[in-house]
């Protein structure tokens, strides 16, 4: 035990508290860098011989730096962050299909079919208005143009989704490129005597919580502390390298008939598809491929029904100019997107059909007609068929002349009718024979357009309005009407984002839980850091003295000699 | 438990930031009054409000409908009393021109009068309500009746009836050749019911060289003169008529007042003055005008039962304009009841209590304000401080 000795005793001190301040103070100024893990310096006694009275110390070493954490707390919080990722997207989605519908407003779609019905109401009312027409179709429009402003929001939606899958993914291969790079620093500085790389391995730490985020996954650990990560058994990272994902585009079709670029996810090692079963990609591919088409094809479905029905009561009705069997909705255009007003009615708002119709009487042109051939019967319908339902008594048949004789009526007598039928049997060929000139007047009826004070077509389509003809049971009965299916729809959309928001709640609170444990275990607490700076500066002091003492025991022992 | 002052930091900032989106909700339903914007806010209330809005509008259209039909009714009903008062005076003139004690000249002025009763008649049977006939049951474009001004000539030849003038007395039916589009074999609507007075014959003197009945548009001629006349060029005949629209006007005007439930609002012509069938009320004004003209009691006198009949037949048709009127009113009440209990629940569904979210509110802020207070003294102080 020599002097010397002493002093390296004091110089180990000093290092020992050098080494202490040093990690103070990268705890200190990390305390807020995320995924940061205070460090230790863990310190122990150096012995250097053994004495006959016992060891003896030769002062302090330094075995290592350790970072604080929990492997299990961080697993945990890979898994919340995980769910988090794929409720916060699928929350994000649902309230954008809200903002779509834009319900209770007036300028949703309720609002909209009920301004329609009552364009209806407003026609029967006054169904030879041109004003009253122009407002039907105008509500008409309107309409549709509601149910396309929806379907055009739905597909860009989709869009969206497949455009954000993509950069998304990016995201993901950059976390695996990472996460590959910091699996070697860390294996090599393994490698080396006391070397962990621990601020690597907050950082790799911090990317795997990132990457839980977009897709799920699960890892293993080498010898060599190096990360296998894998999602749903498909590797994504080994121990010596990354395996990026891929997007690959394809074409799809809208419901609209129009082409979308849709964007799926390959393995680049294998190329086999990978779906995702969790995180952020996993709600973007659920959003794409289920939610938006569900919602897509109940408005679908309300647009074919509200087409059909309107149509087929509108075909039963007449045109202010008397033609029937007219659309008022174009009947190809059966979903959200497609539907629209027939032409004719974008052509002329006369073309509604709202009059119900009713029998009519009309003068029939007197016909010059020849008495037939013996035993049939002169035909009115082979001239017009709407000349039948004579009027009783309507008929005058009289010859041509000069002078015209009228013919006598009845059994016995010149000719008889058959009035339903618009046939005329002739028995007096004695005095009238075949091939006579006749000239033949006569009214008939016809169940036809009765004039345009008629609305009662226009009530019949209004009333649809009330009308069971959605959401059918297991028998096959409709239901609802379809203000009501709509408000189903609504409703169901209102639990689905509530349900949503509420998982994302409890997520949320997990989540800020775990990060409460971690930050207890792994935090830096400044008062600690900074009684522990007290602590090793004394330290410091105190082997400083130290040495300085010794140094003066040298100084004596020189000067004895 | 280690605690760090990251924990604290982020503890505070979660308090303080679920206090501020609370904030939010309740502002947002302060400043719209509405406890729901977006279907999320209360799923159910969201579907059964939007139904309720649904059948308020419903309600307010049914309301609308009687509203409009109520018009029709009115209109119609008015009509009608002033077409009561216009066969009210035609009974009184009937009833003058009965009693023997008037002479042919007096009559002849009651005869102008019940002209100008012609007059109004036409005025009252085609009365219009926004340019649609009322009484023309769906037709609303076409007049029920018309005073049409017929031509004809009358040659001695023999007509379509086969009569010819060559001998006398030979009655002729008018038929008006101003006018085509008929179902008899001239091509030409027959003539009824011609105003008695407007018919004019060059020449011949209406009593001796012919006679009229104006209701069925026929003329008698009784001379030589007559004959003459009609082989010489044709006799010309010149006259007006109340012509009945060949259209079918029984057609009826329906509105929407209730669910499933339609009303008629239309009293057609048939029903007020007649089909073209019965006698209708112009048959019986020119019939009266007919005894008047030529002064024959006997004619006024039964004419005066026509009068009589087609007065009872409008304030039957008024009657039941009355019936279909209170009926619309009490619906309207019934409507108004069922569409107030409809708003109220709709507004108590998606309305807020003003005074428990405001209570709600202040609470709320005082213990955000707390917490941003609380949260800025915790945070400060680290050892550092006092170093």
């Amino acid at each position: 035990m020599s002097l010397t000795d002493l002093l390296n005793i004091g110089s180990q001190g000093l290092a020992a508290s050098q080494m202490e301040l040093n990690v103070t103070g990268q705890n200190v100024t990390n305390a807020s860098t995320t995924g940061y893990s205070r460090k230790v310096v863990n310190l122990q006694a150096q012995v250097a011989q053994n004495a006959t009275f016992g060891q003896l110390g030769s002062g302090v070493g330094v075995v290592g730096i350790q970072a604080l954490r929990d492997a299990f707390l961080n697993q945990q919080m890979q898994g919340v962050s995980t769910q988090m990722g794929q409720q916060q997207q699928t929350d994000t989605s649902l309230q954008s299909i809200q903002n779509i519908l834009t319900e209770p407003a007036s300028s949703g779609l309720d609002s909209y079919m009920d301004q329609f019905w009552s364009a209806w109401q407003n026609l029967a009312n006054a169904p030879a208005d041109p004003t009253a027409r122009q407002a039907v179709s105008d509500a008409g429009t309107a309409l549709v143009d509601r149910f396309h402003s929806i379907g055009t929001q739905l597909d860009t939606m989709v869009s969206q989704q497949n455009s954000q899958i993509t950069t998304v993914t990016a995201q993901v291969n950059q976390l695996l490129t990472g996460i590959a790079a910091d699996n070697s620093t860390i294996a090599a500085a393994n490698v080396g005597p006391g070397g962990a790389a621990n601020d690597t391995v907050d950082d790799r730490e911090q990317k795997m919580i990132q990457l839980s985020k977009l897709i799920d996954i699960s890892y293993t650990t080498d010898a060599q502390g190096r990360y296998t990560v894998t999602s749903s058994g498909n590797l994504l990272v080994s121990p010596t390298g990354a395996y990026p994902l891929q997007v690959q585009n394809s074409t799809a079709t809208l419901p609209d008939g129009s082409q979308t670029t849709q964007a799926d996810l390959v393995l680049s090692s294998t190329h086999q598809p990978l779906v995702p079963q969790g995180g952020q990609l996993a709600a973007l591919i659920q959003t794409r491929d289920q939610t938006i088409p569900q919602f897509q094809a109940q408005i679908d479905t309300l647009a074919k029904t509200l087409v059909q029905s309107v149509n087929a009561q509108h075909e039963q009705g007449y045109s202010l100019t008397g033609t029937t069997g007219n659309d008022f909705f174009d009947p190809a255009g059966t979903t959200g997107s497609t539907i629209d007003l027939a032409a004719d009615i974008k052509q002329s708002v006369n073309n509604i059909a709202a009059a119900a119709g009713g029998t009519a009487t009309s003068l029939g042109a007197p016909l010059n007609l020849a008495i037939p051939a013996s035993g049939t019967a002169m035909d009115l319908t082979t001239t017009n068929p709407n000349y039948r339902n004579l009027s009783q008594g309507s008929v005058q048949v009289s010859t041509v002349g000069p002078p015209p004789v009228q013919l006598q009526e009845g059994a016995g007598k010149d000719y008889v009718v058959d009035y339903q039928s618009g046939q005329i049997y002739f028995n007096n060929p004695a005095v009238y024979p075949p091939g006579t000139a006749l000239t033949v007047d006569f009214s008939y009826t016809t169940a036809g357009y009765n004039g345009q004070g008629d609305g009662n077509n226009a009530i019949s389509i209004a009333q649809l309005a009330q009308a069971s003809l959605a959401m059918p049971d297991a028998t096959g009965t409709n239901m609802a009407t379809l203000g009501g299916a709509y408000a189903a729809m609504v409703g169901g959309l209102g639990s689905a984002k509530t349900e949503s928001a509420s998982n994302l709640a409890t997520t949320t609170n997990l989540q800020s839980y775990l990060q409460t444990q971690i930050s207890s275990v792994s935090g830096v607490n400044m008062d600690e850091e900074l009684a522990n700076m007290v602590t090793f500066q004394n330290s410091y002091q105190a082997s400083a003295k130290y040495i300085s003492t010794v140094s003066t025991l040298m100084t004596t022992l020189i000067n004895m000699t | 438990m280690r605690i760090t002052q990251t924990m604290i930091s982020s503890d505070v900032l979660a308090g303080i930031e679920s206090n501020g989106s609370q904030l939010d909700q309740m502002m947002t339903q302060l400043a719209s009054g509405k406890a729901f914007t977006q279907p999320s806010d209360d799923p159910v209330g969201v579907a059964q409000y939007l139904q309720l809005s649904s059948l308020s509008s419903q309600y307010d259209q049914y309301y609308a409908n009687m509203q409009n039909g109520d018009s029709w009714l009115n209109t119609s009903d008015s009509a009608m009393q002033s077409g009561n008062n216009v066969l009210q005076s035609a009974n009184e003139l009937a009833i003058q021109g009965a009693n023997g004690t008037y002479s042919a000249v007096q009559r002849s002025e009651m005869n102008t009068q019940v002209q100008s009763l012609v007059d109004q008649m036409l005025s009252i049977a085609n009365t219009s309500l926004n340019g649609q006939y009322v009484f023309s049951g769906t037709q609303t474009n076409v007049p029920p009746f018309t005073l049409a001004h017929g031509a004809d000539t009358i040659s001695a030849a023999p007509d379509a009836n086969g009569t010819s003038l060559a001998a006398v007395p030979a009655t002729v039916q008018l038929f008006d050749t101003k006018q085509a589009g008929s179902n008899t074999a001239s091509g030409n609507p027959s003539a009824y019911d011609v105003v008695p007075g407007t018919l004019q014959i060059a020449g011949l003197a209406e009593g001796t060289d012919y006679t009229v009945d104006y209701k069925n548009g026929t003329v008698t001629f009784n001379t030589a003169a007559s004959v003459a006349q009609a082989a010489g060029g044709g006799i010309k005949v010149q006259y007006d008529w109340v012509q009945r629209s060949e259209k079918d006007m029984s057609g009826s005007i329906t509105r929407q007042t209730q669910q499933g439930t339609t009303a008629q609002v239309n009293i057609t012509a048939d029903q007020a003055f007649g089909s073209k069938s019965q006698t209708n009320v112009f048959d019986s004004l020119i019939d009266l005008m007919q005894g008047l003209h030529t002064n024959d009691q006997t004619q006024i006198q039964s004419s005066m039962s026509e009068v009589q009949n087609s007065l009872t037949q409008l304030v039957q048709a008024q009657t039941m304009a009355g019936s279909k009127e209170n009926l619309l009113q009490s619906t309207e009440t019934q409507n108004r009841a069922s569409a107030l209990q409809v708003t109220t629940a709709s507004t108590n569904l998606n309305s807020i209590d003003y005074a428990k979210v405001a209570t709600q509110y202040q609470n709320l802020q005082t213990v955000y304000q707390a917490a941003i207070q609380v949260g800025a003294k915790i945070i400060q102080p680290t050892l550092a401080s006092f170093l």
